[in-house]
């Protein structure tokens, strides 16, 4: 199994060794260190890694980060982008995934202290899958909580629904709500039909249409 | 003069022309001489009565009065009294004199006997005519008349002296009369067309006057000289002749008169004055309103500039003698610091009520304008500096935002970062249980901390609002509203910083004012961006009560609307939900 690559972004210095410190620990291999949006570019285009942890707000102009990180998701769509925010606001993550979930994660920074939830995310999208901070999901749910269809839904299947969203594979899911895989997909089907969505086996195209359905309340 | 002493003055005149007339009736004169003499006499009294009456002020009333009066004093020959016949034969036609006098008065556009030296030298000329015949004159020793009076004052009776004077003076009277005459028509050629429109009487008047006595000193000059009369006519024509030089002497009491009264009611137009300067406000139109109030095109408005000059309505700078030249000047305002002057058309002095009321009209109007002027400017200066109080406030705000997601909140994740390193450090054995227990204590209130900094940002000013929009810092509102909330939102591009933070925080106010106090199950949110406006509505369904002036939230989001000089509705029945509705205009 190759070592995965990873570059940091961050322009300060104690956030950036202290994620690249949390990679490396994780198994990673930190080829690059960012301060600002052009030497995220730049040193992706050099060697395209298969994670960019990126800050969300960096120089010039604050909004360096998001763009950046928008460019590599356009231009390098082998890089996974791993975005780290201070906004809940689950807009900014939207944007993130434009039209697909692949190679994408958004995490609150409240995340870099729980080491083991930001590592998962990591791998995760380094991996082709998609990593969404429970917070951000949470936002989302919470504005659709008076949705007749939502409102169906057990409590264990709203707990489900979520962590789906959130990107984690049918086994992470099972495992953490202490149910068999098989349960697991049954209940899922029950949630999809509940919700009028398709169920799909593809993991990702699953979670966008359970973001899509879930961003209906805001648009 | 006072219409009760121009009254008295006039009974004066007609008992005047009834002595002149009874002592003629007595002496056998002919009837029609008589009459004529009655009238004309008698116009002068009722057209200088007339002229006292409507307007008291002017000169012209008891001048012609006074004509009236000496009108008689040459019509004493008959009454056989020798001191009366002698002086009234001496004293006669001074009437020519008052009327050349009037002449140029009334011609002169300052209202000033002028030139002097003319009426000096036509005065002189008649009180030389009048001694002359007073004592070089005594028909009964001169002529061995009989039946002639004699002439008490005939102090060297001389008749080739007599006749040199008459002729003489005379002559040179008939000369001056001619030219006081011409000065007049001239000048009324020269004035401006209100001079020419008041006073184009006068010339028809004063001109028949004074060619009437000019004729009449010619006459007496030719018949002195040749014993004849210059004009030799048959009857019935020598009748007529002289019915027509009665006449001609009756209008000119009357063209007097007319001056006088056109003068008074002359284009006075007050009312469309102060029309015209109620247009919106710019010196041109004040200009014009005066111009066509004046009746005169050529009337300048002059405002004052620095150090004695003046400026025109065109914007160009000048001193007043450039501008001078052939017209008076009336100054609007103290006279030490008018606010304005005219320059105008000399003759426009004549009217010195409709200068003076137009000059109150046009010094009210232009303290109005200064008002105004000056009120509109304040008014834009704390505009403006409300402006930019309420952007510089927001431009705080957002440094404030700025400064706790770069600073404070940067170096708490780094203070996490650090304490889970520390963690994980801590786990070998060596390592009191107590203190990892601390240490992950730590990092949950770090944590905490984060979060309760990101909300307090949010609340400070929304980095959403500046990185993705209106569209979503709503909808990021409505989602958090706690109450389902419909937004529909049309707003195609990015508006002014200040016009998207004033619009999202009157919705985030009027949402949260939804919240606590409506009651309400469901709310609205309308965004409409069209043309130069940007209309929003937050509305309820809640139990409404809400007011403007109590709130002082919704007051505090009126002012902020305002400021950005926008409009601010409630719209809160009770029972009724509530309806905020802002106006906000954009580029």
């Amino acid at each position: 199994m190759t070592t995965l690559r990873a570059i940091v972004a961050d322009d300060s210095v104690v956030i950036r060794q202290g994620v690249a410190r949390i990679l490396s620990d994780g198994g990673f291999r930190v080829v690059a260190e960012a301060r600002d949006g052009d030497e995220l570019l730049d040193a992706v285009a050099a060697e395209p890694p298969h994670l960019a942890v990126v800050d969300i707000r960096m120089p010039p102009g604050g909004s360096a980060g998001l763009t950046a990180a928008l460019t590599i998701r356009e231009r390098f769509p082998t890089v996974g982008v791993l975005v780290l925010s201070q906004f809940l606001e689950p807009e900014y993550a939207l944007r993130l995934l434009g039209a697909g979930v692949d190679r994408v994660g958004y995490l609150l920074k409240d995340r870099l202290g729980e080491t083991q939830e930001l590592l998962d995310a990591a791998h995760r999208v380094a991996a082709g899958g998609s990593a969404l901070d429970p917070a951000v999901i949470a936002e989302l749910v919470r504005a659709r909580r008076r949705d007749d269809r939502l409102t169906r839904l057990t409590n264990r299947e709203r707990e489900a629904l979520g962590l789906i969203a959130e990107g984690h594979s049918n086994r992470a899911i099972a495992e953490r709500l202490g149910i068999t895989t098989k349960t697991l997909e049954g209940m899922s089907g029950a949630i999809f039909a509940k919700l009028g969505l398709e169920d799909d086996p593809d993991v990702n195209r699953r979670v966008l249409a359970v973001l899509l359905f879930l961003d209906g309340a805001a648009g | 003069m006072s219409r009760r002493r121009g009254l008295a003055l006039a009974s004066l005149v007609v008992a005047f022309a009834t002595v002149t007339t009874l002592v003629g009736i007595a002496s056998g004169a002919p009837p029609q001489f008589l009459l004529l003499d009655l009238l004309t006499g008698l116009t002068f009294a009722v057209a200088g009565l007339g002229a006292v009456w409507l307007r008291p002020e002017a000169r012209t009333g008891p001048w012609l009065l006074l004509c009236g009066a000496l009108w008689y004093v040459g019509s004493y020959g008959p009454s056989g009294q020798p001191v009366v016949t002698y002086l009234g034969f001496a004293f006669e036609a001074y009437y020519d004199l008052v009327l050349a006098a009037l002449l140029l008065v009334l011609s002169s556009p300052a209202h000033r006997l002028h030139p002097r030296a003319l009426l000096a030298a036509l005065a002189g000329t008649m009180l030389a005519r009048s001694l002359g015949r007073l004592v070089l004159l005594d028909p009964v020793r001169l002529f061995d008349c009989a039946d002639c009076p004699p002439n008490p004052f005939a102090l060297w009776p001389d008749l080739t002296a007599f006749e040199t004077v008459e002729i003489v003076t005379n002559v040179a009277m008939a000369g001056l009369l001619t030219l006081v005459g011409l000065t007049a028509l001239w000048r009324l050629l020269r004035s401006g067309p209100v001079g020419r429109r008041a006073r184009w009487p006068i010339l028809i008047a004063g001109g028949l006057a004074m060619t009437a006595a000019a004729f009449d000193a010619f006459e007496y000059a030719w018949s002195t000289t040749t014993g004849s009369l210059p004009v030799e006519l048959a009857e019935p024509w020598n009748g007529v002749f002289s019915w027509t030089m009665f006449g001609v002497r009756t209008l000119v009491p009357i063209g007097f008169l007319l001056v006088t009264l056109r003068i008074r009611s002359a284009p006075g137009p007050l009312g469309p004055f102060a029309a015209g300067l109620e247009r919106p406000a710019g010196s041109g139109t004040v200009g014009d309103a005066l111009r066509t109030a004046l009746g005169d095109p050529s009337l300048l408005l002059l405002r004052p500039a620095d150090s004695g000059t003046w400026t025109t309505e065109d914007g160009a700078q000048a001193a007043l003698p450039d501008l001078g030249q052939g017209r008076a000047f009336t100054l609007v305002g103290r006279e030490d610091r008018p606010s304005a002057a005219i320059a105008h058309d000399p003759a426009l002095l004549e009217q010195p009520e409709l200068l003076e009321a137009v000059v109150r009209v046009l010094r009210l109007a232009l303290e109005n304008e200064r008002l105004e002027a000056e009120l509109r400017e304040q008014l834009r200066a704390v505009t403006e500096s409300r402006e930019r109080i309420v952007m510089a406030a927001e431009e705080e705000r957002r440094r404030v935002e700025r400064d706790l997601h770069d600073g404070a909140q940067q170096r708490l994740v780094g203070v996490m970062l650090a304490l889970q390193q520390a963690r994980g450090t801590a786990d070998a054995d060596m390592v009191p249980e107590a203190l990892r227990e601390q240490l992950a204590v730590a990092a949950h209130e770090t944590n905490e901390a984060i979060r309760e900094l990101r909300e307090l940002a949010r609340g400070i000013h929304p980095a959403i609002l500046e990185d993705e929009g209106l569209r979503a810092a709503v909808a990021a509102l409505a989602r958090r509203a706690g109450i389902p909330v419909d937004v529909r939102l049309t707003v195609d591009a990015r508006l002014p910083r200040v016009i998207e933070s004033t619009a999202y925080f009157t919705i985030a106010e009027a949402l949260t004012n939804t919240l606590r106090h409506a009651g309400a199950s469901h709310a609205s949110v309308r965004v409409v961006h069209a043309g130069q406006t940007l209309e929003l509505e937050v509305s309820d369904d809640g139990q409404g009560g809400a007011d403007l002036e109590r709130g002082s939230g919704l007051r505090g989001l009126a002012d902020r609307v305002m400021a950005v000089g926008g409009r601010l509705e409630v719209e809160s029945k009770a029972g009724g939900g509530t309806r905020v509705r802002a106006t906000i205009p954009t580029p």
